[in-house]
């Protein structure tokens, strides 16, 4: 048999000069067993080429995509098609969490602050309690020092003393 | 109103299944030719549809649908491996794995197992373009359209492709 158009298709093939009729032929040919062996290393080429060819998805992919569409109707109420979120995303979407975290991060502080403020407030307003509470016991006290003076013998002057009026005063 | 819109989408879908579904497993072979990873190429090939669904109003503007939803693909196909090229540390053992995967497909023939991986390793470009032309037959004004570059650089790229090929089955076999 002659293989010279067959040597000759192929030397046009590898140039890219080939039309795709002529590639289908080389491609036919190449898929019988009997091959010249000048020309047998380049059946793999062919063979591999017709392998790849063969490669498809399973079974279950057009349920899959059909499923993958669908829910974009239903979810619409308004009956007008919902895009797929595929888009590349935004800058926005990029940050997004970083601003949940300054988010959280200006909560916290905020209610730090807050607090921080409320027991300054609570000590200052305590600190006044003490204040108001002095009043009334340095008056006692003063009672006490001066009563002496006015009825030197009362049993209250000599068993009082200004240290059993301090321990009623309330810590 | 809602009728309308019902009547409208179920036609769409209709088309959906008519014309685009059935280019699935092209688009698969592009997708799993540039990414060389069977999980990937699938999901590509799902996003480029649902993509295609999303475009339902614009259907009637597009001439060739087929040479759109490949073009689509291919550009998903690409930004996928440039992700994976990011992770230049990585890359080699994301390769090396894909490249287990593809191979441990049903193949026996060691020699078929051997051109496989010669296709696998040139680069992207021809890789494409060899299988848009040898595997899908497809012409070369529509190969310049999908891929983006002019007839007579996929002719260029092709012949590269299948000049090293050539070389190599020449070496190896």
């Amino acid at each position: 048999m002659d293989y010279k158009y067959i040597e000759q298709l192929l030397e046009r093939y590898w140039e890219c000069q080939t039309t795709l009729e002529e590639e289908a032929i080389l491609h036919t040919f190449f898929a019988q067993t009997d091959i010249p062996a000048s020309l047998l290393p380049y059946r793999d080429l062919f063979l591999a080429e017709e392998q790849i060819a063969g490669e498809r998805l399973g079974t279950d992919f057009d349920e899959r995509m059909m499923a993958a569409i669908r829910p974009t109707e239903e979810t619409q109420e308004d009956g007008t098609a919902r895009t797929v979120a595929l888009q590349p995303r935004k800058l926005s979407d990029v940050l997004r969490p970083l601003w949940r975290a300054a988010a959280v991060v200006a909560v916290v502080l905020t209610i730090g602050m807050a607090a921080q403020q409320g027991f300054q407030r609570e000590e200052a307003s305590s600190g006044q309690d003490a204040q108001w509470a002095m009043g009334p016991a340095s008056d006692t006290l003063q009672l006490f020092t001066e009563q002496p003076q006015a009825s030197p013998n009362s049993e209250t002057a000599l068993t009082a003393t200004p240290k059993d009026s301090i321990a009623i005063i309330p810590q | 109103m809602k009728d309308d819109e019902g009547s409208k989408r179920s036609a769409a879908e209709q088309q959906f299944r008519r014309e685009m579904l059935p280019l699935k497993d092209k688009l698969f072979r592009l997708a799993l030719r540039i990414t060389l990873d069977r999980s990937e190429a699938e999901d590509i090939t799902q996003e480029t549809l649902v993509r295609m669904w999303t475009l339902r109003d614009e259907w009637a503007t597009i001439d060739s649908i087929e040479a759109y939803c490949l073009s689509v693909c291919h550009r998903l196909a690409i930004d996928h491996i440039r992700k994976v090229q990011l992770h230049a540390e990585k890359e080699s053992d994301i390769i090396r794995f894909q490249r287990t995967v593809v191979h441990a497909e049903k193949e026996t023939d060691e020699r078929l197992d051997i051109v496989r991986s010669l296709m696998d390793q040139l680069p992207e470009t021809q890789r494409t373009i060899m299988v848009l032309r040898d595997i899908e037959g497809m012409r070369y004004d529509e190969i310049a359209r999908i891929t983006g570059l002019t007839e007579t650089q996929v002719k260029v790229y092709l012949h590269r492709a299948r000049t090293r090929i050539k070389e190599k089955i020449g070496k190896k076999l």
